[in-house]
């Protein structure tokens, strides 16, 4: 099958009228959910995921994704106005895009942005569309050693990069996989840390646990925080909002340079739109003829690292949708809907269920297109969500929270879970414990065990056999030297602590 | 700021307890096996060995150095909590709507401003909205409201 016939395929199942339709929620959510500083994406996708299990996984997964994608077009949004970064990856957006504001150039910062999320996210699908199929080609040739190996990478990868302590997030990922070990073995059907609690057997569910460890936890930390925003309305005049001739171009190099990076930072494990727009952030003043221009509303700094961090957003379902293997927590929770739908993610899943995958692809089309559509003339209308008052916002998320977790079994046991992960989480932030890993941990987890039992079967028990595979060989090799940057940069890190104590 | 840091010797601390506890309780529960043929433990226990030695790694480390504590927000804490545990308790016997009302007034005292009208409001309206999008939307059956005496 050829591209073409593929696009066909995908726009034909995209543009029915219910994946149209979720498609649109999904973004719309992303935006609203994307400005709101303290719930992000992972939130809002555990807060849908139970709805997922009544619709079809296309359209499952083209919501989720929608809301993924849309919270990076909201995010910066929240950046530029208030100087409140609505989502990590668009902390960015602050630096620049504040004081460009403040200048009275707000509306012309959020067109500009925009245009650089639509040109960066488009980017990154065309990239999707051509190197998945042959990733998925690559993918159909391993076996059971390499997938552990690649999994142990991506866990690795994604702990030691992200902020924080390693061993923290490392502890995390542990307890992830135990928590995600709970319930019935799938060889011997053997309980364990059942407790003989008949609800366990079935093991801990997804939604319930990161309902709790995301949404529960975020708003007993953000609840006694009262929203009080002023915006200057004049920002939005139509003058304002036209951006000059020189920004825009001074925008154009920028915005491919960012999307570019963003491209490549997204399809690699643990490197996600944040790291993406950081870095981006950093080569534009590197390169810039005057730097000191950075931090003072200089547009390059505000539309390259946008344009990055939706590259990488889309770049991000290379390996999650052709290998199987998530890059992070929220492409994690994108296989956990494939998953309770029956449907296994892997190389296989291309030629499977072409129909679900390019369906999916194509919808991101469709929804960068609805953002621009709902970014650009709506501004307005956004900035008024900002004003909802707190207070009234939160018991809302509960009932939607409490109501999704029980319609997704009727078993008012899920609740219980998602208070004591609610708590749970809650005492990991006080604690300054990261949470994302133990999300990652916990899907991954029961993958990579199948993975290792198997491979343990074929090799009779001999490890050996994950180093003399060549490709998983080279896999845990990198993994190796990765390891060992962190502990170094760590251990220099803190030598650099002690000198600076002394 | 304390002479210790007290955050990563509780969270290290707890972190090496749990997966002390895991490595105990899953070696009085299941098999390990061998490599060719694994038990059921021999996973959730390995990964409950190397949380109790990374448990210990972030402890360690913390006993020589100073180090801050964050507050915890002891009401937002309880108020959802309880907000919650109600809303459980109160669904399966009176329905929906009750258990919504119970919710919204429990949660919202976990801040300053507590007004009975925003309460009553804010319920009434999430009542309609998770029956249209719950109910009619989605087709899932919840008893909005029942007596069960």
């Amino acid at each position: 099958m050829d591209l073409f016939t593929n696009i066909q395929i995908g726009l034909s199942n995209a543009l029915t009228a219910t994946n149209f339709f979720y498609c649109l929620v999904g973004v719309t959510l992303g935006t609203v959910v994307g400005m709101i500083p303290g719930i992000g994406s992972i939130a809002a996708i555990s807060m849908l995921l139970p709805i997922t299990f009544h619709i079809e996984p296309t359209a499952a997964l083209i919501m989720l994704a929608g809301i993924w994608y849309g919270t990076s077009y909201g995010g910066s949004t929240a950046s530029i106005l208030l100087n409140l970064p609505g989502t990590t990856a668009s902390a960015v957006a602050c630096i620049d895009g504040y004081p460009m504001a403040k200048n009275g150039r707000a509306g012309a910062a959020l067109l500009m942005t925009t245009a650089a999320s639509f040109i960066g996210g488009s980017i990154g699908i065309l990239l999707l569309m051509l190197f998945s199929p042959m990733v998925a080609e690559i993918g159909l040739g391993l076996g059971s050693p390499e997938y552990f190996s690649l999994m142990v990478l991506g866990l690795i990868a994604a702990t030691g990069i992200s902020d924080g302590s390693f061993l923290k997030g490392f502890a995390m990922v542990m307890v992830g996989i135990i928590v995600g070990g709970i319930g019935l073995d799938m060889y011997t059907a053997v309980g364990r840390y059942t407790f003989n609690i008949p609800e366990l057997s079935d093991g801990i569910s997804l939604v319930a646990l990161a309902m709790g460890l995301f949404g529960v936890s975020e708003i007993i930390a953000s609840a006694r925080q009262s929203q009080m925003t002023l915006i200057d309305k004049s920002n939005f005049k139509w003058k304002a909002i036209f951006p000059s001739t020189q920004e825009r171009k001074e925008s154009w190099l920028p915005i491919f340079r960012g999307a570019g990076l963003g491209s490549i930072m997204g399809a690699l494990p643990g490197t996600g739109s944040s790291i993406a727009s950081f870095m981006s952030y950093a080569i534009e003043k590197r390169v810039a003829k005057d730097p000191s221009r950075f931090g003072k509303g200089a547009i390059e700094g505000v539309v390259a690292p946008e344009a990055a961090n939706n590259a990488a957003d889309q770049t991000a379902f290379i390996p999650t949708l052709s290998l199987g293997i998530p890059g992070s927590a929220t492409m994690a929770l994108m296989l956990a809907a494939l998953i309770m739908h029956g449907i296994t993610p892997g190389p296989q899943l291309m030629t499977q269920e072409p129909d679900l995958f390019w369906g999916v692809v194509m919808s991101f089309w469709i929804g960068n297109i609805l953002l621009v559509i709902l970014n650009a003339p709506m501004i307005g209308v956004w900035v008024k969500v900002l004003l909802i008052p707190y207070h009234l916002l939160y018991p809302s998320i509960l009932v939607f929270i409490c109501i999704g977790v029980y319609t997704a079994t009727y078993n008012i046991f899920e609740i219980w879970v998602v208070i004591a992960f609610g708590v749970l989480g809650y005492t990991l932030r006080i604690l300054h414990f990261p949470v994302a890993p133990l999300l990652l941990g916990f899907v991954l987890g029961p993958l990579m065990e199948n993975h290792f039992r198997r491979s343990m079967l074929i090799s009779r028990g001999d490890l050996m056999t994950f180093i003399e595979r060549p490709i998983s060989g080279t896999i845990l090799a990198i993994t190796a030297f990765l390891l060992l940057w962190i502990i170094f940069s760590g251990y220099r890190n803190w030598r650099i602590r002690i000198a600076a104590q002394w | 700021m304390y002479n210790r840091d007290y955050r990563d010797l509780i969270g290290g601390g707890l972190m090496a307890l749990l997966g002390t506890a895991v490595v105990i309780y899953g070696l009085m529960t299941m098999s390990v096996g061998t490599l060719q043929r694994m038990g059921p433990g021999f996973f959730p226990i390995s990964a409950g060995f190397i949380l109790a030695a990374s448990g210990s790694g972030i402890f360690i480390p913390a006993l020589f150095r100073p180090g801050t504590l964050d507050a915890i927000e002891w009401r937002p804490l309880i108020t959802i909590t309880a907000s919650l545990i109600l809303f459980g308790l109160i669904l399966p016997k009176f329905g929906l709507v009750p258990a919504i009302m119970m919710l919204v007034a429990t949660a919202t005292l976990g801040q300053h401003k507590i007004s009975p009208i925003s309460i009553i409001i804010t319920s009434l309206f999430l009542s309609l909205m998770s029956y249209l999008i719950f109910y009619l939307g989605l087709g899932l059956t919840l008893t909005m409201a029942r007596w069960p005496y």
